[in-house]
């Protein structure tokens, strides 16, 4: 009930998310963000970037990351973003 | 042999000859060169050395017989002799047991030059430390028909060496005692028999050095050098003088102060950590503290292996130095997976809990900090180590938390003496680990020829999986008159608590309690206070309690630094007919000085009042009183209070003060661990108004606070923390006492900790 | 030569004294009587025998750190040994009887796995190997439920990274264990608390498709 929320996962910074382009290899996604907390052992090739935190003013808790899909040559197919609306 | 043209020389086969006790088949697995293989000088070679550092063998050859397809191979060795019996000659110093057990050479173990050379090192540093410098070993082997040796170490151990002289060339500015006063060694003089910093100690002699460095260094003296050490022996050869030339330089002030590099968090978060000012003379161990603040600050996000370096740059002539604190945060780490290992007893649950980093959470070096002192408090275990090390892909890592588990059951008696109850028994059965679940569990049972109680408690510290504690208790407690009063009561309770930790020192309780008490006249015929006779029959109470507790004591037995300090405010009259209310305080707070024998100061302050409302009288055995260990030692339980003027009964007091010091300090001679001795000095008083109305007449004493009529005491005691639990034993001399009081000098606990 | 004969003799004596003692049940002494037997008839035929033997007391001693120790050094000091398979096998029950259950410390359970499988990889037709294969379940089965217990620990305090990498381990590693199906539940569950529905709908369907009749999948409705 009254746990202390933790911030969780990736420490994103968006401005670093929004220069993630497609054909990008894994090694430079790697370098910008990291490599991801949140394994993927099933689907190796679809990696997810996600970050829990309590946001300071609101109080309310943030969950947001980004999907990354890699091509046979390890290169960005696709990239989905979720919960980045209010933007910092 | 070798044939023009190039031969394939493949191995047909390896014999290996002169081996009894190491078989064939292990010489061959150590080997490189297997059979069916091409042979190779390089690996032949190779595998002479294998061999020979299996240390087994004295001598490794290869011979080869050639053949038209291939080689045979033949590996001669001659084995290391086994050792058939050991025996010591001259060592008065220590057992041959005590010896024994730290050897290698031991019967059935190989006589060979390794195991030799790491036994002589083990005897040089065992005598060295204790100052035998002329100490000399030797193995004297004697064969047996089967190949086997006896082997005798003849030691002869020789003089202990002490320090006659120390002398320092080339000090102007510290004069030779004020650098004396700096390092550890010192001169043999009268207290020298007492402690053992005259015997002479390579390694101390070398710490000296760095002490000598590290003072002047802390008052500025940068260039300063130890221009060299000297070790003369004196002419009797019984002692040593040591001799320290240096070069002390010019004192430095700070010029400047900077950060640069990876400004992690921000520049400011870290300028306002810097404890070296521009002006300052330059002081090393400010410069180290900067340091650390800066790698801690940095670790905390989530760089757990930054490097902070500081770059020095002097004027020499304006003897000034700027610097500036260059920082390398390396690679973010994240904590992937935290494995508690050691744990046979407790689950994991109850470790992982109070380790604050968490798995999938960047790394926060002042968590893991904070875990650390949570775990040792926790009262479960009885040491704590945490490793962070690099996991398979980069930027994670993975935190080994490896405990040793302490016997968390305890069953502990007491004996106590007094006047009044003559001898008390008191047990306690008690486990802070039930179930390994972390339930804390204790029966405790008091029997004395007045008092007689037993409670029972259980404490669950994590409810609804948060830390959260809930605890549910029972209690019978029945008190015969005692000389100086005439009433049995008899008192059954249950009780249950919440206790929500605030922040890692501060938590704030809450619990209710219902008791039922019944007090009866023991003597008819006898005169009894009319306070007594008001509280007669049965009486309920129904109390409320909230407690606001900061605790951060290092360890709950023997504690050395650190304070408890408790408020408590409770009312009754939730339930039950009594109704009064209640405030407390009290303060214990925990000092201590020197590193190896540590003398720890414990003043302790409490005071509180009590009164009932809606013209209520308190409860009777709710007032306060003083008397015994934990309140006013040198006086008996309830022997400190205010009395029917007729009967001379104890009423008790609705207000009380006590304040006390305690000073534990170490035996000297003693040094098993948790023997301890504490002198001590009580001071305490109860004052206020009581009283009762029985039958239409009311009747009351009154006493006024008084410093004339603050009692206080001194002492002394020993307390040894035994395997089965604390035993002291205390002297205390009341110094003033009033007309009434009861006295209790001597006490003699088993088992609760005072 | 002469003396040959009599230390043969002696040697066969004494341990045909201790191997009395071990059947009579005195284990801890015929261990400790055994020490000295090494000691004094290293070269002899009996040597090798005399410390299978007290490998054989040690065990049965229950000292298991003591045959853990021993039967270490018997499999380095003789690899080829016609009995080096029971050496194995004793070295792998002496981890196993050290282990710890799920919720306790698992390094035993882990060294008893490795012993384990180097005595099936490296003698496959001992009849040792067959009883350490039904061991071996029994020990993933509990290194399962440790990876699960911890995984739930964290779940219950919503830190969903943190339990998804757990169940995600068992998935990875333990699949023929008793923890699987509960793990997939949990790291569906895990999913959508972090509002990856897709990946939550994903392992729903491979629960439900692998394991149709767990109590687990009747509970995944909520993430189809």
């Amino acid at each position: 009930c009254m746990q202390q929320p933790i911030h969780q996962g990736n420490r994103l910074a968006y401005g670093k998310v929004l220069q993630i382009q497609e054909g990008d290899s894994k090694f430079r996604v790697e370098q910008m963000l990291g490599s991801p907390m949140l394994d993927s052992t099933l689907h190796p090739n679809r990696v997810t970037y996600y970050e829990e935190f309590e946001d300071e003013e609101s109080g309310d808790m943030v969950k947001r990351g980004v999907e990354i899909v890699y091509d046979e040559a390890l290169r960005v197919k696709s990239i989905r973003e979720f919960g980045f609306e209010d933007k910092q | 042999e070798a044939a023009a043209q190039p031969v394939v020389s493949q191995i047909l086969s390896i014999e290996v000859e002169g081996n009894r006790f190491v078989e064939k088949e292990m010489v061959l697995s150590k080997m490189g060169s297997k059979e069916g293989q091409e042979l190779s000088r390089k690996q032949l070679s190779r595998d002479v050395r294998t061999l020979h550092r299996s240390g087994f063998f004295s001598d490794v050859r290869f011979t080869g017989t050639r053949v038209e397809k291939g080689i045979h191979l033949v590996c001669h060795v001659t084995e290391y002799p086994l050792i058939a019996s050991l025996e010591f000659e001259g060592n008065e110093e220590h057992t041959s047991k005590d010896l024994q057990l730290r050897m290698k050479l031991k019967p059935g173990q190989m006589f060979s030059p390794s195991n030799q050379q790491s036994d002589l090192n083990t005897f040089r540093k065992g005598y060295l430390k204790d100052g035998y410098y002329q100490v000399d070993v030797k193995f004297i082997a004697t064969p047996r028909n089967d190949g086997r040796v006896d082997l005798l170490v003849k030691i002869h151990e020789g003089e202990v060496t002490h320090i006659e002289r120390i002398r320092f060339v080339g000090n102007e500015i510290f004069s030779d005692d004020t650098l004396k006063g700096e390092i550890f060694s010192s001169e043999s003089n009268l207290a020298s028999w007492f402690s053992d910093k005259d015997v002479f100690d390579q390694k101390r002699f070398g710490a000296d050095a760095e002490m000598l460095r590290q003072f002047y260094l802390n008052n500025g003296y940068l260039d300063f050098q130890i221009e060299s050490q000297q070790i003369s022996m004196t002419p009797d050869k019984k002692a040593f003088n040591l001799t320290f030339n240096v070069h002390e330089g010019n004192q430095y002030t700070v010029s400047g102060v900077d950060v640069q590099g990876d400004l992690v968090p921000d520049r400011d978060a870290l300028i306002d950590l810097l404890e070296v000012e521009a002006g300052d003379t330059y002081d090393h161990s400010d410069m180290q503290a900067t340091l650390q603040a800066l790698t801690e600050r940095v670790n905390d996000e989530g760089y757990a292996f930054a490097t902070v370096t500081p770059l020095m740059n002097r004027k020499l002539d304006e003897r000034t130095v700027a610097i500036n604190f260059d920082i390398e945060k390396g690679a973010e780490v994240y904590v992937e997976r935290i494995e508690i290992q050691g744990n046979e007893k407790t689950e994991d649950a109850v470790i992982r809990r109070l380790v604050q980093q968490s798995e999938g959470e960047r790394y926060s070096g002042s968590q893991i900090q904070q875990s650390k002192e949570d775990v040792m408090r926790s009262g479960l275990v009885e040491d704590v180590r945490t490793s962070i090390a690099k996991g398979n892909t980069a930027g994670k890592a993975t935190m080994k938390v490896d405990v040793k588990e302490r016997r968390t059951g305890s069953i502990s008696g007491g004996i106590g003496y007094s006047q009044q109850e003559k001898v008390i028994f008191n047990a306690k059965v008690n486990e802070t680990n039930l179930f390994g679940k972390g339930y804390k569990a204790s029966l405790n049972g008091e029997y004395g020829r007045i008092t007689k109680n037993v409670t029972a408690n259980l404490t669950d510290p994590y409810l609804f999986a948060d830390n959260i504690s809930g605890s549910i208790n029972a209690s019978h407690t029945a008190t015969d008159p005692i000389a100086t009063t005439n009433y049995r009561t008899t008192k059954k309770g249950v009780g249950l608590g919440l206790g929500v930790p605030i922040s890692s020192y501060v938590s704030y309780g809450l619990n209710y309690q219902y008791n039922q008490t019944n007090l009866t006249i023991a003597n008819a015929a006898q005169v009894t206070s009319l306070f007594v006779l008001a509280q007669q029959g049965k009486q309920t109470t129904g109390e409320l309690t909230q407690r606001l507790t900061w605790d951060s004591r290092d360890r709950m037995i023997a504690t050395t630094e650190g304070y408890y300090d408790q408020l408590t405010f409770s009312v009754a009259g939730l339930g039950g007919n009594e109704k009064f209310y209640e405030a407390a305080f009290e303060s214990k707070s925990y000092f201590s000085f020197g590193d190896k024998n540590v003398i720890t100061f414990n003043p302790n302050l409490s005071a509180s009042m009590i009164s009932g409302y809606s013209n209520m009288d308190t409860p009777l055995y709710r007032r306060y009183s003083m008397g015994g260990v934990g309140s006013l030692r040198g006086f008996d339980t309830l022997g400190v209070s205010l009395r029917d003027p007729v009967t001379k009964e104890p009423v008790g007091g609705d207000k009380q003060v006590s304040a006390s010091l305690n000073v534990f300090f170490p035996i000297p001679f003693i040094d098993t661990t948790g023997v301890r001795a504490v002198v001590f000095a009580d001071a305490g008083t109860v004052w206020g108004a009581v009283n009762a109305t029985v039958g239409g007449t009311t009747v009351s004493v009154t006493e006024a606070l008084s410093l004339s009529r603050v009692r206080y005491s001194a002492g002394f005691g020993f307390e040894w923390m035994s395997p089965i639990g604390p035993i002291g034993v205390i002297w205390a001399y009341p110094i003033r006492k009033v007309a009434g009081d009861v006295e209790r000098s001597f006490e003699f606990v088993l088992g609760t900790s005072y | 030569c002469a003396s040959d004969d009599i230390e043969y003799t002696e040697a066969e004596k004494q341990y045909e004294a201790a191997k009395k003692r071990v059947e009579k049940g005195e284990y801890n002494m015929a261990a400790f009587e055994l020490e000295k037997f090494s000691a004094n008839f290293p070269y002899s035929t009996y040597a090798a025998k005399g410390e299978l033997l007290r490998i054989f007391a040690a065990y049965k001693g229950s000292e298991f750190i003591l045959s853990e120790m021993l039967s270490e050094s018997f499999v380095e000091r003789h690899p080829k040994h016609p009995h080096v398979d029971y050496a194995l096998y004793m070295l792998a029950m002496s981890h196993y009887k050290q282990r710890g259950s799920e919720s306790k410390d698992p390094t035993h359970n882990k060294l008893a796995i490795e012993a384990f499988k180097r005595l099936i990889s490296e003698h496959p037709r001992s009849k040792y190997a067959k009883d350490g294969q039904a061991r071996l379940q029994k020990l993933y089965d509990t290194i399962a439920s440790h990876e699960l217990i911890v995984g739930k620990y964290y779940f219950d305090r919503e830190r969903y990274v943190a339990a998804a990498n757990r169940f995600q381990t068992v998935i990875k590693e333990y699949q023929t264990t008793s923890a699987i199906e509960e793990s997939l539940y949990y790291l569906a569950a895990s999913y959508a608390e972090m509002g990856l529905f897709k990946d939550a709908r994903q392992m729903a369907l491979l629960l439900r498709h692998n394991y149709p009749n767990s109590e687990w999948s009747s509970r995944v409705k909520e993430y189809l």
